[in-house]
C-alpha cells in the first residue's frame, strides 16, 4: 500500500471524473458476478444438502444446472471474480492521493480472502461430481468459499463505505473498529440480499429463458426451476428498499445532496419493476429476459452512482484540495514551457534560457530569464497577488509592481521609517514576511505567502521585467 | 385475481419506502443542509488562494470564548477598492451604506445551550489547529458543519490530547 501511495499524483477535476467511472464500471461489472458466485454456491449447497435428506431428482439436477452454468467457467471466476478487485485499491489510492484516509488502507486486505475464496470455489465446482462419494468434504469446500467471500466483501464494503464519514476515521485503529458501524453493516447486509436477488434473477434469464426448448419436454422441473428463480426475487427484492431507506438513515449527513435522494427514490422505483416482473413470472407469465436484464443493469449503475456521489460530497473539500494542488502544477509547467519555447523562437542568436545559472534571477545585474518571467507571471495571477498589486502604476490595496525593481522607497519598519532598495532579499521578506516592512502610506494587511525559493524567483524575475 | 392483489400489494409496499426517502430528504434540506448565505462569499478564494489566516477576519478566535463573524468593516479593509466590479462585492458596498450588518446564517445550527462552556481562546492558545474541528475551510465555496459538536465528539477528543474531562471543565 505504501509502494502505491509513493507513485500516486494529485488528480485533477477531469482525472476525478474518470476515476468515478471507473470505479462505478468496476463495481456494475464485478459485484453482481461475485453475488452470482456466492448465491449460486449457497444455493446449490441447499439443493444437494435437501438432495440428500430426502433424494428427490428436480433438487439434484436444478444443482447440477446452477454449478455448471454459474460456476463452470475458470476464465470467467478469474477474470470478473477477481481482476476488477486489483483494481480498486489503485482507484482509491489515487483519489485520496495516497493513505493517509484510514479506510483505504484496509480495501487490500480483501483480496487474499477473495482470490483464495475463488480457489475454493472451484474446488468446490470440481468435487460436484463425487459429491454423494465425499459429500462431507465438498460441503467443506463450499463452506470456506462462502465464508471466505463474505470475508472479503465485508472487508471491502466496510473500507468503502467508512469513506462516507470522515469525521469518524480518527476513531478506525484496527479492523475491528472499522467493520462495527451501522452502515457497514448494512451495507454488507445488503449486499448479501442483493446477491441472493441477483442469483434468483440469473435461474430465471439462464435456466428459464435460455434454455426454454429444452424444459418444454419436461414441465415439472420447468416448473419447479422457475419457482426457485422467481420466490428468490421476489422474496429478495423485498428486502432492497429496506435497506435503501436505511441507507438515506445511516449514512452521515455529510455524504448527501438532492441528487442523493433523488438517486434513492429512482432505485425503489427501479426494485419495484424487478419484484413485480418477479410477481409476473411467479403467476404463470413467462420470463422477459431483456427487462430483468435491463432492471438489474440499472439498479447497479444507479447504486452505485449513488454510493460514489455520496462518497464524494463527503470528502469534497479533501477532494478539492487535491484537485487545487494538481491544477496549479498543471499550469505552472505549462507556462514554464510556453514561455521557454517563447524565449527560444523570440531570441534567435542570443545563448539559450536554460544555460542561465537557476538563481539568475538573484542578481541585480543582467536580464531576467524569460522562462522565468512567464511562471512569475503565471503565479502572480495563481497567488491571487494581482488581487491587491496592479502592473500598470495604479496603487491599489497594495503598491503597483510596476517600475520598482531597482528603486528605493520609504518603508515603515517597527514604527519607525527607512529607506531601501527593492531588491531581491526585498521582496522575499515582503512575500514571506509582508508586515514586517510596509511601504508608507499602506496598511500592513498582506498575510504571508508560504512560497518555495523557485517561485519566488520566478516571481522576482516577473518584477524585474516591468521596468526598473 | 391473485396475481393483481400480490402485485399492489408489491407496489404499495415499494411506494412506501419510496414516500419514506423522500419525506428523509424532505427533512434533510430543512434541517441539515448547510444554510445558504446573503453573500456567496467563499472562503475557497480568500483562505485557499488568497491565503488570508483565519485570524485575519475572526480577529477574536484567540483572544475570546467567541471566534466572532467579522463586521463589514473587515470586508471594506481591502474591497473598498479591490473587485468593486463584481455583483456579490457589490452587495457588500449596500450593507456598507446602509450601515447595516450582513445577516450571515449560522453554520452549526444547534441550540445555543446555556450550561456548556466553550472557549475558543483556551483551544487556540493550546495549538489545536482551526481545520481539527471547523475541516478543511479553505476548500469549501459554501461553508458547512464538519463536527457534529455532540459531547461524545468533545469527549473523546480530550481524552485523546489529555485534556481534562472533569465535568466541571464544561459544565457550570
Amino acid at each position: 500500500m505504501e509502494f502505491l501511495s509513493q507513485h500516486v499524483i494529485a488528480p485533477t477535476g477531469h482525472y476525478m471524473i474518470l476515476l468515478e467511472f471507473l470505479a462505478a464500471l468496476v463495481y456494475v461489472i464485478h459485484l453482481p458476478f461475485v453475488g452470482v458466485v456466492l448465491g449460486a454456491t449457497a444455493l446449490s449447497m441447499f439443493l444437494t444438502f435437501r438432495d440428500r435428506e430426502v433424494p428427490d431428482a428436480r433438487f439434484a439436477r436444478l444443482a447440477g444446472d446452477i454449478v455448471e452454468t454459474f460456476l463452470g467457467s475458470n476464465a470467467a471466476l478469474f477474470v470478473l471474480g477477481v481482476f476488477p478487485l486489483l483494481v480498486l485499491p489503485v482507484v482509491y489510492v489515487q483519489w485520496f492521493h495516497g493513505t493517509d484516509a484510514t479506510p483505504v488502507r484496509y480495501i487490500p486486505w480483501a483480496i487474499a480472502p477473495a482470490v483464495l475464496g475463488m480457489i475454493f470455489v472451484v474446488r468446490y465446482r470440481n468435487s460436484f461430481v463425487e459429491r454423494r462419494v465425499r459429500y462431507a468434504y465438498h460441503m467443506r469446500t463450499g463452506l470456506l468459499a462462502v465464508g471466505l467471500l463474505k470475508v472479503a466483501y465485508f472487508i471491502l464494503l466496510a473500507s468503502v463505505a467508512r469513506l462516507h464519514d470522515p469525521e469518524k476515521w480518527y476513531r478506525v485503529k484496527n479492523i475491528v473498529i472499522l467493520l462495527l458501524n451501522w452502515n457497514v453493516i448494512w451495507k454488507f447486509g445488503f449486499f448479501l440480499h442483493l446477491a441472493m436477488a441477483f442469483t434468483g434473477a440469473a435461474i430465471l434469464v439462464w435456466l428459464v429463458a435460455m434454455r426454454r426448448d429444452e424444459l418444454a419436454r419436461d414441465p415439472d422441473y420447468a416448473r419447479f426451476v422457475t419457482r426457485w428463480g422467481g420466490g428468490l426475487l421476489v422474496a429478495f427484492s423485498l428486502a432492497l428498499p429496506v435497506y435503501w431507506l436505511f441507507y438515506v438513515f445511516t449514512t452521515p449527513d455529510v455524504a448527501f445532496d438532492n441528487t442523493v435522494y433523488g438517486l434513492a427514490t429512482l432505485l425503489v422505483a427501479v426494485g419495484l419493476c424487478v419484484a413485480l416482473e418477479a410477481v409476473g413470472v411467479l403467476g404463470g407469465r413467462d420470463v422477459r429476459p431483456l427487462r430483468i436484464v435491463v432492471a438489474f443493469g440499472a439498479l447497479m449503475v444507479i447504486g452505485s452512482t449513488v454510493d460514489l456521489r455520496a462518497m464524494a460530497n463527503a470528502n469534497r473539500e479533501h477532494f478539492r484540495l487535491v484537485e487545487m494542488e494538481a491544477e496549479q502544477e498543471k499550469a505552472l509547467r505549462q507556462a514554464e514551457i510556453e514561455s521557454r519555447m517563447q524565449a527560444a523562437t523570440g531570441a534567435a542568436g542570443a545563448p539559450p534560457a536554460e544555460s542561465a545559472p537557476a538563481g539568475g534571477a538573484a542578481g541585480t545585474a543582467g536580464e531576467p530569464d524569460p522562462a522565468l518571467v512567464g511562471v512569475g507571471e503565471k503565479l502572480y495571477q495563481m497567488k491571487g497577488c494581482m488581487a491587491c498589486h496592479s502592473t500598470d502604476g495604479t496603487p491599489r490595496v497594495g503598491p503597483s509592481f510596476k517600475g520598482v525593481w531597482g528603486h528605493p522607497v520609504t518603508v515603515v519598519a517597527g514604527g519607525t521609517e527607512k529607506t531601501l532598495t527593492v531588491d531581491v532579499d526585498y521582496v522575499r521578506r515582503s512575500i514571506l514576511d509582508p508586515t514586517s516592512e510596509v511601504v508608507k502610506g499602506y496598511q500592513p494587511l498582506m498575510p504571508p505567502q508560504p512560497l518555495t525559493d523557485r517561485e519566488i524567483d520566478a516571481l522576482v524575475s516577473f518584477i524585474r521585467s516591468l521596468g526598473p | 385475481m391473485l396475481r393483481r392483489i400480490a402485485a399492489t400489494a408489491v407496489f404499495g409496499y415499494f411506494a412506501l419506502f419510496g414516500v419514506l426517502i423522500l419525506l428523509l430528504g424532505f427533512r434533510w434540506n430543512r434541517h441539515r443542509k448547510p444554510p445558504m448565505q446573503p453573500i456567496a462569499y467563499s472562503h475557497e478564494i480568500h483562505v485557499g488562494k488568497l491565503n488570508l489566516d483565519c485570524l485575519f477576519c475572526h480577529t477574536t478566535a484567540d483572544t475570546s470564548t467567541f471566534a466572532g463573524v467579522p463586521p463589514v468593516a473587515t470586508c471594506m479593509k481591502c474591497h473598498e477598492t479591490v473587485r468593486t466590479d463584481r455583483p456579490e462585492v457589490q452587495k457588500i458596498l449596500a450593507y456598507w451604506k446602509r450601515k447595516e450588518p450582513i445577516p450571515w446564517n449560522r453554520v452549526h445550527r444547534i441550540r445555543i445551550r446555556n450550561y456548556v462552556y466553550f472557549s475558543h481562546k483556551r483551544h487556540v492558545k493550546k495549538g489545536i489547529r482551526c481545520q481539527q474541528c471547523h475541516g478543511e475551510v479553505r476548500a469549501m465555496a459554501v461553508v458547512r458543519a464538519v463536527s457534529s459538536l455532540k459531547m461524545g465528539w468533545c469527549v473523546s477528543c480530550h481524552r485523546e490530547n489529555d485534556a481534562p474531562t472533569d465535568c466541571a471543565i464544561c459544565h457550570k
